[in-house]
């Protein structure tokens, strides 16, 4: 088996370690037999959409790297996005990467950045970041496994109806 | 003992020591109280694969401080090899 991830603006929103990411997603497919190719998708390329048969990949953002990127997901890459989001390829999105699959975030001073729209989720800034370790079991029909992990971030996302795959 | 707090400072002494021709034992010390910054998501940005690469030298590789299984599980996926017993012992005291 071989799997294509299209990893999205690595270069300029790789803000906390985030290609730890792809780092630990390639090993552990590897391990499985699993050959892996990451095709990376900065400002200006192309998404390949077409090529990518299993997974794209989004990751968290600070707000100013969210406008950099507005323009470009603007200027076709969002319509790209969203029409892989309707073939049903599956996204991990991390913090402002999921975001940016939303509607918009409003920042806490009331600063509206419109998204792609490709879920219908929007992200309301908070004052105070939140930041720590965590630790939360997930529900029965997401397998009630235990998730370990950081947070850091402001934004809080709303899920206003869940109608298209997200993860 | 060397010090580092950030990716940026962590690849110079990979760097450093990547450029050496002997041998070392390698001790990995990794914490996250106020004074270490709180969250070690930093070092997924730092190029160990760039040590692991050149494991055959290291004749022993340890991990320890708070944080020791983050610092043992990053060392994994940069491609070190748990199974010639190169990540071993925590070390609980003195630290």
């Amino acid at each position: 088996m071989e799997l294509n991830i299209c990893h999205l603006y690595p270069d300029i929103l790789n803000l906390y370690g985030d290609r730890g990411n792809i780092i630990t997603m390639k090993r552990r497919l590897e391990s499985r037999g699993i050959s892996v190719n990451v095709d990376e998708c900065s400002i200006g390329h192309e998404t390949r959409c077409g090529q990518v048969r299993h997974f794209l990949h989004r990751r968290r953002t600070g707000t100013s790297s969210r406008r950099c990127c507005c323009d470009d997901l603007a200027s076709g890459k969002g319509k790209d996005i969203c029409t892989a989001v309707e073939e049903e390829k599956v996204f991990l999105a991390i913090c402002g990467g999921y975001q940016m699959l939303g509607q918009y975030y409003k920042t806490w001073d009331g600063v509206q950045l419109d998204f792609i729209g490709a879920i219908n989720v929007h992200t309301i800034g908070a004052k105070e970041r939140m930041i720590g370790n965590y630790m939360y079991r997930t529900t029965p029909e997401s397998s009630g496994s235990i998730v370990v992990g950081f947070e850091n971030h402001s934004g809080k996302p709303i899920s206003v109806r869940m109608s298209r795959r997200s993860a | 003992m060397m010090l580092v707090k950030n990716p940026a400072g962590f690849n110079q002494v990979i760097n450093l020591i990547a450029h050496d021709e002997g041998n070392y034992k390698l001790a990995f010390l990794l914490n996250d109280r106020f004074a270490d910054g709180k969250d070690v998501s930093w070092i997924w940005d730092v190029d160990f694969e760039a040590l692991a690469d050149q494991q055959v030298r290291f004749t022993r590789v340890l991990v320890s401080g708070v944080r020791a299984d983050d610092m043992a599980l990053r060392l994994k996926y940069a491609g070190f090899a748990p199974s010639v017993s190169r990540l071993s012992a925590r070390i609980t005291t003195g630290c």
